[in-house]
């Protein structure tokens, strides 16, 4: 019981954009895809839902093939960034097209949603603001009769307020009827605690797949004197660091050295999952070559 | 018919029906109307006038819509991926569409012409067939007097060439919804331009070159297609080989569409 | 009800410690229902599974309970249990500190006495 991702690749005109993916989403959970703009995220997504093909590599979900399959389709949603959905359609005819091919549609949810965003149903989709062609989009993808949901920057133009109220709303029906949502979006903090998986592309690869909590047990921040910590995290994985006056703050990923006594001088802490996504994805050549 | 393709069937159905009545209704607007607006402000509007107007070719019309039809296959492949429908099942209920979509369209077209057209040229029920454009082909290969099993053969012709129409269409559609905007502006403009250079180099080359090529067998083979035997003339083809030659076309559509439907993606995704 | 995370601690730990503390200040009475998951889970946007593992360890401390098909519950004596919890702690993560900062500032155990004299007479 899960999607299978396997060894799938994607090149583009010679250009890499995803290189050997292998990934396994399972059945009731959150996720969240993070990346860098150009990592390759949306590419994934697409992939996924068989709306364009990888150049290497297979999905599958429940071991049937993702490709050209009614049956595995209709049990995914992907919410994308680009707009599949005609100018000229009408809102509550949309809805009624959804219900149409998944099958079915909980349309008394949706038109309470519309009603706590205020959103028109009798508008044309083409009529609608960023903010609110988002909105309608999450609508349906609350609503969809779909076992995993997939959300491309879903809050993308959303005010804060209707950040919350989908926030809430997720959290709301997914209590409700348990399913799978994977939440690719830039705001992590936003998302931090609500996930409960993720998975981080950089440089086309996936560079951290794990259980939320698993992955913050290994990120930790090591500060005070330059020396000292030099001399604790020597050969350690630092992916980042900082210099304020004389402190060091070095950003570890992995294990500690659990023979070498921390000096008194130095703080250990753990870095949340915003601050290690950046260490992670940005001058890594850089950071690596200062150590 | 598995529920997804019942339903998208069903969805692609109800939209083409409800454009092709758009579609009637802006041509009889047209032709009807722009013709009785002049008459009415020359103050010669007379009966005869308004009955011509009627006197229009509804099933050339279905021709140009079933044709043009598929042009719209990215937008509606759009909405079915977001909705989780496989290529597969759209270019099936596509076929089923254009199938059905067919049968109505020629019942329309025939009902027009034996009913509106037809009476107001004064002509009868049987000498009436004859002016149709089947009917001017194949009109006396099973005797002139079998009204009714010509008037089948007609209907069930002139279906399955609208079928044919619709799946070239559907072929070229396909291909089309894989080019970009700017690349397929460019074939629809270059594509005639070189067709012609094509053909006036040919000629020359034709008319310069000293081998002399048998055009007769070429025509023949044309003529056969379309159910001229050799003995027999226009009026009396034979409507089976055309027939024929229809279920081969449209299978040949049928196949190419199918190849360049599975390659459909989403374009800057 | 407040919530103030950190980031240094996981956060299912930091759910049952709030929770916690928000029984040991009453405002949780004993006996009465506390916030169900989905509503913690909505109002801070935690994983409802992360505050259900929160909740968990206070259910295997003996300090709420499930009622089935209606919430989570204060057990009586929950307040009392997490007194004398917190006084069995008192040395370890007070005192401790108290004396080693005292060492460092050079503070003599008579005047150490007598600031915490002074610390209950301004009360």
């Amino acid at each position: 019981m899960s999607i299978q991702i396997h060894a799938v690749s994607q090149s583009f005109h010679g250009k890499t954009i995803l290189k050997d993916i292998n990934l396994t989403i399972e059945p009731n959970k959150i996720y969240g895809l993070l990346g860098r703009n150009g990592a390759g995220k949306s590419t994934l997504l697409n992939i996924i839902s068989n709306r364009i093909f990888p150049s290497q590599g297979t999905v599958t979900l429940d071991e049937e093939s993702m490709n050209d399959n009614d049956r595995t389709l209709g049990r995914i949603y992907l919410m994308s960034e680009v707009n599949l959905y005609s100018e000229r359609a009408k809102l509550n005819k949309l809805f009624d097209t959804t219900a149409l091919m998944y099958g079915s549609f909980n349309r008394k949810y949706a038109n309470e949603l519309a009603d706590k965003f205020g959103l028109d149903l009798t508008s044309r989709f083409g009529k609608l603001s960023t903010g609110y062609r988002s909105i309608f989009k999450l609508i349906v993808a609350l609503c969809v009769p779909a076992d995993y949901i997939f959300l491309d920057e879903p809050v993308l133009g959303l005010d804060a307020n209707h950040r919350e109220l989908f926030y809430q709303e997720l959290i709301e029906t997914y209590s409700e009827n348990p399913r799978t949502f994977v939440i690719s979006t830039h705001l992590i903090e936003e998302i931090a605690n609500l996930i409960e998986h993720v998975f981080v592309l950089d440089d086309h690869k996936i560079v951290i797949n794990g259980s939320v909590p698993d992955i913050l047990e290994r990120a930790y921040t090591i500060s005070g004197p330059d020396a000292d910590v030099k001399q604790y995290t020597a050969g350690l994985n630092i992916i980042g660091e900082d210099h304020l006056g004389g402190i060091t703050a070095h950003y570890v990923y992995g294990a500690l050295a659990d023979d070498r006594p921390i000096p008194d001088t130095v703080k250990l802490e753990h870095l949340d999952l915003q601050k290690l996504f950046i260490n992670l994805t940005t001058e890594k050549k850089a950071a690596a070559h200062v150590s | 018919m598995s529920a997804k393709l019942k339903a998208t069937t069903r969805y692609l159905l109800r939209e083409q029906l409800s454009y092709l009545g758009v579609v009637y209704l802006i041509v009889l607007a047209a032709l009807i109307g722009m013709p009785l607006i002049s008459a009415i402000f020359n103050h010669n509007l007379t009966w005869q006038l308004i009955l011509n107007s009627l006197s229009i070719n509804v099933g050339f019309i279905f021709g140009c819509f079933i044709f043009i039809l598929p042009m719209l296959t990215y937008d509606h492949f759009k909405l079915l991926i977001q909705n989780g429908i496989s290529r597969k099942t759209y270019w099936r209920a596509r076929l089923l569409n254009i199938i059905s979509l067919s049968f109505i369209g020629e019942a329309i077209a025939m009902a027009y012409y034996f009913f509106v057209t037809n009476p107001i040229a004064h002509r009868s029920f049987s000498a009436g067939f004859k002016y149709e454009f089947y009917g001017q082909l194949y009109g006396d290969f099973f005797g002139a007097h079998n009204l009714a099993g010509n008037l089948l053969m007609n209907f069930i012709f002139m279906w399955l060439a609208f079928i044919m129409l619709g799946l070239c269409g559907m072929a070229v559609g396909s291909i089309f919804s894989l080019l970009t905007k700017t690349v397929r502006r460019i074939v629809i403009i270059a594509v005639p331009i070189l067709g012609l250079f094509f053909l006036g180099f040919l000629i020359n080359w034709l008319a310069r070159t000293s081998i002399h090529f048998n055009f007769e067998g070429l025509a023949k083979f044309l003529g056969f297609l379309v159910g001229f035997t050799g003995d027999n003339k226009v009026g009396s083809l034979n409507p089976l080989i055309a027939t024929g030659t229809i279920l081969i076309v449209s299978v040949i559509m049928a196949a190419i569409a199918y190849y360049f439907n599975h390659k459909l993606k989403i374009k800057n995704a | 009800m407040q919530f103030n995370f950190n980031s240094t601690e996981p956060i299912y730990l930091q759910v049952a410690e709030q929770i916690e503390e928000a029984i040991f200040a009453r405002t949780f009475a004993e006996g009465e229902q506390i916030p169900s998951t989905t509503e913690i889970s909505k109002e801070f946007h935690i994983n409802p599974a992360t505050v259900l593992k929160g909740m968990n360890i206070l259910v295997d401390a003996n300090l709420i309970e499930k009622r089935r098909g209606v919430g989570m519950f204060v057990i009586p004596g929950a307040q009392g249990r997490i007194v004398e919890k917190r006084r069995n702690q008192f040395y370890d993560d007070y005192v401790k500190n108290l004396v080693s900062e005292a060492r460092k500032l050079h503070i003599t155990k008579q005047e150490l006495a007598e600031l915490i004299e002074r610390g209950f007479s301004t009360k």
